[in-house]
């Protein structure tokens, strides 16, 4: 157990609590940059996937772990990113570096406007809503067809910067770091909302609205600023999609799409950025998996579970349900008990991180 | 005059939850109104913090009218209130919920505070020394890093009076500060009430039952019965008014 003495306010506020978790996440930092020298062009295009995948993530988590709302339609938001990007690029001739932000804040926009006229709906109802503008997203892309390419979809061009070619199929090791580079960034920017005013105000409401604006919290403006920040996140994590997926339609960005980056969240654990990576960790790994079970375990035996079709959706369903059955904070909840457990060792008790009950939710102003 | 209520109603359907209610708070002094359950204490203390729209009759702060503000705009202006039954953020730790209270005052825009500008950094410093200073008045050092959840109701209490100080207010509601406190606990309350006015210079305003703690710390105290305020005076005066006695007697 390390024992830490603060002698001035800096450390609260530094990105990293001291010298060790710096090196770790510096060790971490080496590791992925140097991952392409070793891995084979399947393994770095995968690895690029659960990238985009975990800025997605991060885009969702912000919305709902951060500001407590929720939203079944971020596939919209993947969508505008991607035919953003690539109709900027294309019908404008933007280079990349800059219709990459400008589809992030495109997106950015879609949500805000979607936020502003809602912020009054909770739960349930603005789950709904967000889904029927997702699919009315699907519609118009439909129709503005010489815009979007109709129901035929589009094609991403390399990406090239400088001159220098992150193309998927070219080269897809620069594919990945540009990748890398930008989720880095984006960590950090959701690092600094949550140790600033920002991201007090967002847990303000979404923990209770009323002491919110009692204690000065905006409410409406600020669940737009949450939409809008959560959307850009996805944006731009839908434009690399687009460049990942080289070609893409409107139908690759339904409702499952919006679902699984729910799911994602939930299972690698709501309100952390950790949450988002595991999530995003788990959502590319299990095709692998399952191939790797399908070819090898499972080969030969009369009936082939792996081979089954939807097999996949549902062992992802399978494991949301034990997740939120034996673990309501997903994976990094576990990582957490895990990491207490030995730091504490022998010291833990089970029930350390039971929740805590709460009064009076009731009768709220009375 | 710090706060003047004129001639305030509001009804839930059939009831007179506040009828026809003038009100004045001095700058600087503690303003205690009592009355049975039911009375429209916390009524009146929702419709000061523009949490409900009376039907009748203005407000007054400052010499200007509030009437058409925002619960939201109120902190802007210094007035911080408590709820009656603890409002707090539970998932949150209580140094995050006391820092809540300076994010009326910043001056930087979630743009910077996203980008982590060094100007971003020194306000984060300034307003933990605010919220530092808060946490020490109301010996919170315990508690510090610890989740609302983890807490007892009575110091999530108190953290709730910590929260609205950390707002650094002219003007501070107070609904209920003592219901749920142990006799321990209501006896520092009373401490922490005084120095509130005297040495931050805060007027308080509160609701409260516990009338040995009212005695102790209110200039003033108010009755209110059935959504009237039916005498305004010392605690001793109020007790031997003959109408509030028979609403004490009556409930
Ligand atoms: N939101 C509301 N809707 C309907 N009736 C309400 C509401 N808030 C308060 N009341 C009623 O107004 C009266 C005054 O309530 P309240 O102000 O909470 O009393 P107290 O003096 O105990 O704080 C009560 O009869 C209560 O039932
Ligand atoms: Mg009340």
């Amino acid at each position: 157990m390390r024992t830490i003495f603060k002698t001035s306010y800096d450390p609260d506020i530094n990105l990293f609590k001291d010298r060790f978790h710096r090196l770790c996440y510096a060790l971490l930092c080496i590791v992925l940059i140097l991952f392409p020298f070793f891995l084979n062009e399947y393994f770095i295009g995968e690895l690029t996937l659960t990238l985009i995948w975990a800025i997605a993530g991060m885009g969702l988590m912000i919305l709902v772990g951060q500001s407590g709302q929720v939203s079944l339609g971020h596939s919209a938001f993947m969508a505008t990113g991607a035919y953003g990007v690539v109709i900027l690029q294309s019908k404008l001739g933007l280079p990349f570096i800059l219709a990459l932000p400008a589809a992030g804040l495109i997106s950015a926009l879609l949500g805000v406007l979607i936020a502003l006229p809602t912020t009054r709906l909770h739960g349930i109802y603005l789950a709904i809503l967000t889904l029927a503008i997702s699919v009315l997203v699907e519609d118009i892309i439909v129709l503005a067809e010489p815009l979007t390419g109709g129901v035929n979809g589009m094609f991403a061009s390399d990406i090239v910067i400088f001159g220098i070619n992150f193309g998927r199929y070219s080269n897809i090791a620069n594919l990945y770091w540009l990748v890398l580079f930008t989720t880095m960034l984006l960590v950090l920017v959701y690092k600094n909302i949550l140790r600033t005013p920002i991201g007090r105000a967002f847990a303000s409401i979404r923990d209770s609205e009323v002491s919110a604006s009692a204690m000065g919290v905006n409410v409406v403006l600020t669940k737009a600023v949450a939409f809008g920040v959560s959307s850009f996140f996805t944006g731009i994590a839908g434009a690399f999609f687009g460049h990942f997926a080289t070609a893409f339609n409107y139908e690759t960005f339904n409702v499952i799409m919006s679902i699984t980056i729910l799911l994602m969240i939930v299972i690698g654990g709501v309100g952390s950025i950790h949450g988002a990576f595991f999530g995003a960790i788990v959502i590319t790994l299990l095709p692998v998996l399952i191939s790797f079970l399908r070819d090898f375990i499972f080969q030969g035996s009369s009936i082939n579970l792996m081979a089954l079709p939807g097999i996949e959706t549902g062992i992802f369903s399978l494991i949301l349900i034990l997740v939120i059955l034996f673990e309501p904070r997903g994976i990094y909840g576990a990582w957490l008990k895990t990491r207490t457990y030995f730091e504490l060792f022998p010291l833990y008790r089970k029930d350390m991180f039971r929740r805590q009950k709460s009064y009076l939710k009731t009768e709220r102003l009375r | 005059m710090i706060l003047s209520l004129e001639n305030i109603s509001l009804n839930f359907g059939g009831i007179k939850a506040v009828d026809q209610v003038s009100l004045d708070v001095k700058e600087g002094e503690i303003f205690a109104l009592i009355g049975p359950n039911g009375a429209g204490k916390s009524t009146m203390f929702n419709i000061i913090s523009r949490y409900y729209t009376q039907s009748n009759g203005s407000i007054v702060y400052r010499d200007e009218y509030i009437d058409k503000l925002q619960p939201h705009q109120l902190s802007k202006i210094g007035v911080a209130r408590t709820f009656q039954n603890i409002e707090l953020f539970p998932n949150s730790t209580v140094l995050q919920n006391l820092l809540v209270g300076q994010n009326s005052s910043k001056s930087s825009n979630f743009l910077q505070e996203m980008l982590f500008l060094p100007s971003v950094r020194k306000a984060e410093i300034d307003r933990r020394v605010i919220v530092e200073k808060v946490i020490d008045f109301l010996n919170l050092q315990p508690f510090r890093d610890k989740q609302i959840s983890a807490l007892s109701y009575g110091t999530r209490k108190i953290v709730e009076l910590g929260r609205a100080l950390s707002m650094q207010p002219n003007l501070l509601l107070l609904d209920e500060p003592a219901s749920g406190l142990s006799a321990e606990e209501t006896t520092d309350l009373a401490f922490w009430i005084e120095d509130i006015k005297k040495i931050m210079g805060i007027t308080v305003l509160m609701v409260e039952h516990d009338l040995n703690l009212v005695g102790k710390v209110a200039d003033r105290v108010g009755a209110l019965v059935e959504g009237n305020l039916v005498a305004v005076g010392s605690l001793k005066e109020i007790q031997a008014n003959r109408k509030v006695v028979e609403a004490y007697i009556g409930t």
